[in-house]
């Protein structure tokens, strides 16, 4: 699941909400869930919303109780001594790498999906070529700065990588 | 920023997929890999990322590309050399 959401009207609790009730997938990362510095409580709001989404399988009516999850962890077993309610589940191991978490949910989708879609490897490719028009168009032609394009609203980012791939040739 | 400026850099990124012209390196299974934008399949792939950048500097004015973009492992760009 995603639950990157921009709009500051709305609390996030409720757009998280909204994204949970309206997706027939949820993919939860809870690779950050590790102390950023020592003596220092860990960032918790991905397993929190893993469970909460979780939820819906138990308490959820309609579609919401045939929802398919994706979990992902850096290492095949970590979550075992943080979340061991969760054994039994299937949590993918991605090591950190974002080629591996990119393989993996690739898969998991097709594996949930009657259309053949594109290898990892095709995927990564045009994830590169989409990185360097990008970087072309907001820094050589637009002046944005690294540090702006860091800070990029996500919603931004989504709608920017729609629009580059509306007429983009498929092969 | 202005509604117009939004509306004219989505347009930039509209137009850019179809009329791309440049070299990549980047990360691939441990390995580094030179591609031509538009192309299905690598040109080559290199142990190194020197080796990598080096074939790819060899090869810029061949492919009369327009930029050879050099990426981090995660996808983001290291470096976005232009003619």
């Amino acid at each position: 699941m995603i639950a990157e959401t921009e709009n500051g009207n709305i609390p996030r609790m409720f757009r998280i909400e909204k994204l949970m009730r309206n997706s027939k997938y949820s993919i939860h990362d809870i690779s950050k869930m590790e102390f950023l510095e020592p003596n220092k409580l860990a960032r918790f709001n991905m397993p929190f919303e893993l469970g909460l989404d979780f939820g819906s399988l138990i308490f959820g009516i309609g579609k919401l109780k045939e929802k398919n999850f994706l979990i992902l962890d850096s290492e095949r077993h970590r979550y075992k001594k943080a979340i061991s309610d969760l054994s039994g589940y299937d949590v993918e191991p991605h090591e950190n790498n974002p080629e591996i978490a990119l393989r993996r949910l690739r898969n998991w989708v097709a594996s949930r999906n009657e259309k053949i879609i594109s290898s990892a490897n095709r995927i990564w490719q045009v994830y590169t070529e989409f990185t360097g028009d990008s970087y072309d168009i907001l820094i050589n032609k637009r002046g944005y700065s690294q540090g702006e394009i860091k800070e990029m609203p996500y919603s931004d980012y989504i709608k920017y990588i729609q629009e580059w791939l509306t007429d983009r040739p498929k092969n | 920023m202005t509604r117009a400026t939004v509306k004219a850099i989505e347009k930039d990124f509209r137009n850019a997929g179809p009329t791309g012209n440049k070299l990549h390196v980047f990360h691939r299974s441990g390995r580094w890999v030179l591609l031509k934008e538009g192309a299905s399949r690598a040109s080559s792939i290199h142990d190194s990322k020197a080796a990598a950048i080096t074939k790819a500097k060899a090869l810029f004015d061949l492919h009369k590309s327009e930029a050879l973009v050099i990426h981090q492992p995660d996808g983001s760009i290291e470096n976005f050399i232009t003619v």
